[in-house]
């Protein structure tokens, strides 16, 4: 079938808002998600905490780029998430973080992936299934304290592409899981 | 990011479909993309007033509620601003916006019943954050719907109206981020 009759064929069948979804892979990407709390470098150019971030403001959901990259912008057009010296506010966090999501589509997911420093700390593998209404992730941080920065990525299953998230936390020593700091 | 293209390949789309077409002997100014951001604004705003209908009830903090309430009349108001002009236009106020339909896409992007379902299921001491993560999504898609009309537009108000939506949803995401954050 001819992508002309496939059109006509789904609009006859089920009305005007299918074309949108069946044109959608010629245009631009849509919509999709990103960490809401502790906000990501995203989510607090979004709330106005950081300025100056550019277009990303109007688009938090849409930092994609390929599965497999260590940056904060995931190799987008938004490199200014990748910008240590835009004094990224830090949230304050215990040993273990519950990292919420906000999602504007739910795609089959392969896994959920938090690194700090290049390695990995924690996997969630939802085996190609379609997240859930909200999603969020308990996150031991292996007993790091200071400031940290998590990189959190999202792997869709049936697509090469990967939604990145950077978290800046300020990890408090005495928070269950974490050890305890030394007296000063 | 150009939307342009994909607004004239959708608003092409849509008169080779014989979808959405406009009846020319109305007097008012307005085209396929204008009928289309309408009748899909509309059902996303439906599901809106869900979410703000619940959390007027049962957020726990007052910003939250107060939040909700706002929420809810300007979704409300734009909502019976929408019915009228597709109902002045002599245009269908219905779509079918069946998520089960778009499934292969992992959904048409709005607020399916299942997640109003998990809202309304989720306990007092999850609500809040519940409803703010859903609220934003649903805000963002909100956002995205207004880009193919700003681009592909011709009706000034309907125009109008989603340069507001867009601005306006922008500052509501602002102040859910920071309530939930």
């Amino acid at each position: 079938m001819s992508m002309r009759s496939k059109i006509a064929a789904a609009a006859v069948a089920i009305g005007v808002a299918p074309l949108i979804v069946v044109l959608s892979p010629a245009g631009t990407a849509s919509a999709h998600g990103y960490i809401s709390s502790p906000p990501s470098r995203q989510a607090n150019c979004a709330q106005g905490r950081v300025q100056n971030c550019g277009d990303i403001v109007w688009e938090p959901q849409s930092v994609e780029g390929p599965k497999g990259v260590k940056n904060c912008h995931g190799n987008s057009r938004f490199t200014v998430l990748s910008d240590e010296s835009k004094g990224w506010p830090a949230a304050s966090v215990g040993g273990t973080v519950n990292f919420n999501w906000v999602l504007t589509a739910r795609h089959a997911t392969s896994t959920w992936e938090y690194f700090i420093g290049g390695t990995r700390i924690a996997v969630f593998n939802d085996g190609g299934r379609q997240p859930g209404a909200t999603v969020n992730h308990s996150v031991n941080l292996g007993g790091r304290t200071g400031r940290q920065k998590v990189l959190a990525v999202w792997n869709i299953a049936d697509t090469a592409n990967a939604f990145y998230s950077c978290v800046d936390v300020q990890v408090n020593g005495f928070a269950a899981g974490s050890k305890t700091l030394a007296p000063a | 990011m150009n939307r342009r293209p994909l607004a004239l390949l959708l608003a092409a789309a849509l008169l080779l479909a014989g979808c959405g077409s406009v009846d020319s002997t109305s007097k008012a100014d307005f085209n396929v993309t204008d009928v289309m951001f309408l009748q899909m604004m509309l059902p996303l705003h439906a599901q809106g007033i869900e979410l703000t209908g619940l959390a007027k009830e049962r957020a726990v903090e007052p910003a939250v509620r107060d939040l909700a309430e706002e929420l809810d009349t300007v979704q409300r108001e734009e909502s019976e601003t929408m019915r009228g002009w597709l109902t002045e236009w002599g245009q269908s106020t219905e779509v079918d916006a069946d998520p089960g339909a778009h499934a292969h896409h992992g959904g048409l992007h709005q607020t399916s019943p299942a997640e109003i379902a998990a809202l309304k299921s989720t306990p007092d001491s999850e609500f809040d954050t519940t409803f703010l993560n859903l609220m934003t999504g649903h805000l963002h898609n909100s956002v995205e719907l207004t880009k193919t009309e700003v681009d592909g537009g011709r009706n000034a108000s309907a125009k109008e109206l989603a340069t507001t939506i867009r601005e306006s949803r922008t500052k509501e995401i602002s102040r859910l981020l920071s309530l939930v954050g």
